[in-house]
C-alpha cells in the first residue's frame, strides 16, 4: 500500500545582528555603552557604516553623510571602524549557526540564512532552536541578534526586521497570508523607488493589492520583475539556501579629502583603485568581464557606468584602461568627491584560447605577479607605478 | 550608345558587377556600372576603387558608345524584367538611359561617361591556367578560419611556395584557429614569387562568387592579381597586399614531436556534436571532451537547457584527460574535410590541436581549445 506523503514545509531562519559594528564597539569599549556610536563617520567627507541604537534615536541611518550625521547628532561618537575585528566575531556566529543547520548561507558580515527544515526530529521545536542561536550569541559573543523564521527567504528576511532590536518574529502556518496581504509594497526586496512610483500610480500599496491582479497583467507591466514581485506577494519564494555564494562585484571606492575637478588626479584615484582592485581579484583567483565606474559629485549625484570585455580580467593596466575609457566618456559638470572601480560579471566564462599569445597582456600579467610578490613581502605601500602620485 | 541585348546573356555579368558596388559610398563614380557597347560587345564594368570587374557579353550594336549609371538600380530593375531582347540607349539630352523590352519603358539617370578610368588590362606575359573548382575548394578550405577584422594581419589568404619543396601551401587563420592546403602547380609556384601573395578575404568572397568549375586564367603584374575565365571574357582584378602575415611556424613546431591522438568516425562526431550544441547558452557554447582508454565523452551543460553526455568509440592514445573546443567551430572544421575518418593531434589540453583526414592529405586545421575559468565563491570586501 503507498502512501500519500505531502512536502513537509520549509523552514528557514534570517539572522541579523543589531546595529553590528556599532554594537562591537560598544562591546568592546564598555564606556560607549548607552552612547551614540557612529561607525565610519570618522570624517566629515565619508559616510556612516552603522549607527548604534542610540545614534538612530536622532535619525541617524547607515549610508549617510558624516556631515549630516554630525549635524543631527553632535554628541555622537564617531569611529573608524576595524573590520578585522568585525570579521572575527562574524566568523564565531557563523559557526554557532552551522552548529544548528549545515546549510547557512552568508549574505553579508552580519547576515545570514539557515534552511532549518526537517531537523525538528533532531533539534527539537524550530522556534526553540533559533531563540537558543539567539542566547548562545549573546552569550558567548556578548551580541545581540534578531531572527526571523518563515517558509521562505523572503518572508524570513522581513521578519528579522520586524522586531527589531533583539527580535524574534515568526511567520508561519495560518499567519503567512494574513501577514503577507498587510505588507507594504516597500519591504518588499526589489521593489525600489522606480517601481514603488509604478505601484502608486495605479493605486497599490500592499501585497494583498498585487496579488488581486493576475499574474499576465504585473508581466506585461513588470517584466520578469512582475512575475517575481506577483510570487512574493503570494508569499512564495523557492529560492534555495545556497551555501556557497557566488562573490557579484570587487570593488574599491574612496571618498577625497578635497572634491577634484581634474581629469588628470582623477585618473591617477582610477589607478590606484585599479591596483586595489586587480590585486583582490588575483588574491581570489577570480576574474571578472564588467568593469564599473562610480563617480559621486560633490552634490552627492552620482553616475555608474559599465563596460563588459570580451574576456574576464583580473589585470590592472586592463581594468585602469577601461576605467579611463568610462571617464572620458563622462562630462564631468561638477567637483567630485567620490570615485569608485569595480570588476564583476563573475559567471564562468569559456576563454577561447588564441594561436599567438597577447605579448602585451602577457608582460601586464607578469608585472601584477611580480607587484603582488613584493606588496606581499614588504606591504602595501612598498611598491607603487610610476604614473601614481 | 543604343544597343540591343538578351537579357538571359548577361544578366549574371550584372549581378556580378553589381555585387563588388560598395553598399554606402558617396562617390557617385564608385556607385556606377559602366556600359560599353561597341563591335556587338557590351563590357559592363565596375569598381570599388580596389578590385575591378571587366565582363565581356554578346549584344547587337546599333550606335557605340559609353556610359554609366546607377549600379544597383540598374541590376534590381534588370534582374525583374522578363527574358527576352531589351534595348538600352542613351538620350544625352535628357541625360538618362532608355531602357526598353516591349511595352515596358523606364529612364535612368546617367553619369558623364568623363569620369570612366580605365580598367586595368589583363596581362597576357606569364599567365597560368588553374582549374576554377580547386581554387574554390581551396577558398572554401580556408575561407572561414580568415579573421573578419580588416585591421587584423590575418586578414589575408596567404598563397606561398614552399622553399626547397615543389609544394604550393595555401593558408589562412584568426586568432584560434588555422587552416592549410598544400598543392602542386609549378606555373603557379613560379608566378608567385618567393614571399608568395596576400589575398584579403572580401575579396576572395567575390572570387568565390565568380568562380565555376572551368579553368582560369591567373597573373600577377607586380600591382595587382588578375584572374579571368579561359576565354578572357569575364575578369576580376585587385591589388597585392603588402602587409606582414603572421609567422604561423611558430605553432606548426609544436606538432614535430609525438602528441596525444585520436581517431574518430567524422560523420559520428558530427552528429554527436550536434545533439550536445542543443545544451550550449549564450555564454556557454562549448562541448568537453574526456578520454576513457577507447572511448570519449562529449558532454556540455547549461543551467537552463540542461546537460548531455555522449559515449563514443575512438582509437585514442595519449594521456590528456580532457580538452574542451567551441562546438560549432569543430563541425564547421568536421564539415569541410571528407575523410571518413578523422585523426585529432592534441599537443595539449590549452594547445593546439591538429585536425587531419587520410582522405583529405593536403589539407588540415588547427584549432585552439577553449580554457573555462573556475567559479568564485563570496568573500567580505573590506570596507
Amino acid at each position: 500500500m503507498s502512501v500519500s506523503k505531502s512536502a513537509s514545509p520549509r523552514l528557514i531562519a534570517h539572522l541579523d545582528m543589531d546595529a553590528f559594528f556599532a554594537s562591537v564597539e560598544q562591546l568592546d569599549r564598555p564606556e560607549l555603552q548607552g552612547k551614540p556610536v557612529i561607525v565610519g563617520g570618522d570624517s566629515d567627507r565619508g559616510v556612516v557604516s552603522a549607527a548604534s541604537y542610540e545614534a538612530r534615536n536622532y535619525g541617524v541611518r547607515s549610508a549617510m553623510p558624516a556631515v549630516t550625521a554630525r549635524r543631527i547628532c553632535p554628541q555622537g561618537v564617531f569611529l573608524k571602524g576595524r573590520m578585522s575585528r568585525y570579521k572575527e566575531i562574524s566568523e564565531n556566529i557563523m559557526t554557532i549557526l552551522r552548529d544548528y543547520s549545515p546549510l547557512v548561507e552568508q549574505l553579508s558580515i552580519d547576515e545570514a540564512f539557515l534552511d532549518l527544515s526537517g531537523s525538528e526530529r533532531l533539534l527539537g521545536p524550530v522556534r526553540e532552536v533559533c531563540r537558543t542561536i539567539k542566547q548562545r550569541i549573546l552569550t558567548e559573543q556578548g551580541l545581540t541578534a534578531s531572527i526571523g523564521l518563515a517558509p521562505n527567504k523572503f518572508l524570513a528576511k522581513i521578519a528579522s526586521d520586524w522586531e527589531k532590536p533583539d527580535g524574534f518574529t515568526v511567520i508561519l502556518g495560518d499567519r503567512v497570508p494574513e501577514f503577507v496581504r498587510q505588507l507594504p509594497v516597500e519591504k518588499i526586496s526589489g521593489v525600489g523607488t522606480r517601481t514603488q512610483t509604478v505601484l502608486k500610480a495605479i493605486g497599490i500599496k500592499t501585497a494583498g493589492d498585487v496579488a488581486k491582479l493576475p499574474l499576465e497583467f504585473w508581466e506585461r507591466k513588470l517584466g520578469k520583475k512582475g512575475i517575481d514581485l506577483f510570487y512574493k506577494c503570494l508569499g512564495r519564494d523557492d529560492s534555495p539556501v545556497r551555501t556557497k555564494r557566488r562573490r557579484k562585484s570587487c570593488g574599491a571606492e574612496n571618498t577625497f579629502p578635497q572634491d577634484l575637478i581634474s581629469v588628470a588626479t582623477l585618473k591617477n584615484r582610477l589607478l590606484m583603485q585599479s591596483e586595489r582592485v586587480g590585486r583582490d581579484l588575483r588574491r581570489l583567483h577570480s576574474k571578472g568581464r564588467t568593469v564599473s565606474l562610480k563617480i559621486k559629485y560633490n552634490d552627492f549625484q552620482t553616475l555608474t557606468r559599465s563596460c563588459t570585455l570580451d574576456s574576464p580580467t583580473d589585470t590592472t593596466q586592463v581594468i585602469f584602461r577601461t576605467a579611463c575609457r568610462l571617464l572620458e566618456g563622462i562630462h564631468l559638470q561638477k567637483p567630485v568627491r567620490l570615485t569608485g572601480v569595480s570588476v564583476s560579471n563573475f559567471e564562468k566564462q569559456p576563454v577561447q584560447l588564441r594561436l599567438f599569445p597577447d605579448q602585451e597582456h602577457l608582460k601586464q600579467e607578469k608585472l601584477d605577479r611580480i607587484m603582488d610578490v613584493i606588496r606581499d613581502r614588504f606591504g602595501e605601500k612598498s611598491l607603487r607605478r610610476g604614473d601614481s602620485e | 550608345m543604343k544597343a540591343k541585348i538578351i537579357k538571359e546573356g548577361i544578366l549574371d555579368g550584372i549581378s556580378k558587377a553589381t555585387s563588388i558596388i560598395p553598399a554606402k559610398t558617396g562617390a557617385a563614380f564608385l556607385r556606377t556600372l559602366w556600359l560599353e557597347n561597341r563591335d556587338n560587345r557590351l563590357k559592363i564594368m565596375s569598381t570599388d576603387s580596389k578590385i575591378e570587374f571587366f565582363g565581356e557579353y554578346e549584344a547587337e550594336t546599333l550606335e557605340p558608345g559609353l556610359l554609366g549609371v546607377q549600379g544597383r538600380s540598374f541590376y534590381d530593375l534588370f534582374r525583374k524584367l522578363p527574358p527576352g531582347e531589351i534595348t538600352l540607349s542613351q538620350d544625352q539630352d535628357q541625360g538618362v538611359l532608355l531602357l526598353e523590352q516591349g511595352r515596358r519603358k523606364y529612364k535612368l539617370p546617367t553619369n558623364d561617361s568623363t569620369w570612366f578610368q580605365s580598367f586595368s588590362a589583363f596581362p597576357e606575359d606569364g599567365a597560368v591556367a588553374w582549374s576554377g573548382s580547386h581554387l574554390r575548394k581551396i577558398i572554401d578550405h580556408i575561407g572561414y578560419c580568415i579573421a573578419d577584422d580588416d585591421t587584423d594581419t590575418m586578414f589575408f589568404m596567404k598563397m606561398a611556395p614552399v622553399e626547397n619543396e615543389e609544394y604550393v601551401e595555401v593558408c589562412g587563420m584568426n586568432w584560434h584557429q588555422f587552416g592549410m592546403e598544400r598543392f602542386i602547380h609549378p606555373g603557379l609556384y613560379e608566378l608567385l614569387g618567393e614571399d608568395g601573395i596576400l589575398i584579403p578575404k572580401p575579396y576572395l568572397l567575390e572570387l568565390k562568387k565568380w568562380l565555376t568549375h572551368e579553368d582560369i586564367l591567373l597573373n600577377i603584374d607586380g600591382k595587382r592579381i588578375f584572374i579571368a575565365d579561359k576565354n578572357r571574357r569575364e575578369r576580376l582584378s585587385f591589388p597585392i597586399s603588402y602587409d606582414t602575415f603572421p609567422n604561423y611556424s611558430i605553432f606548426l613546431s609544436y606538432f614535430e614531436k609525438e602528441n596525444s591522438r585520436m581517431l574518430v568516425d567524422r560523420e559520428e562526431l558530427i552528429d554527436s556534436l550536434e545533439r550536445i550544441s542543443l545544451f550550449n547558452t549564450e555564454t556557454q557554447r562549448c562541448s568537453y571532451f574526456v578520454f576513457q582508454e577507447q572511448e570519449m565523452v562529449i558532454y556540455s551543460e547549461g543551467q537552463d537547457t540542461g546537460e548531455g553526455t555522449e559515449s563514443l568509440n575512438v582509437d585514442y592514445n595519449g594521456d590528456i584527460e580532457q580538452i574542451i573546443f567551441p562546438t560549432r567551430n569543430v563541425i564547421e572544421i568536421l564539415s569541410h574535410f571528407h575523410s571518413p575518418e578523422i585523426r585529432f593531434e592534441f599537443t595539449d589540453h590549452s594547445g593546439p590541436c591538429r585536425v587531419t583526414g587520410d582522405k583529405d592529405s593536403d589539407y588540415f586545421v588547427i584549432l585552439m581549445p577553449v580554457q573555462i575559468e573556475e567559479e568564485t565563491y563570496y568573500t567580505e570586501e573590506e570596507i
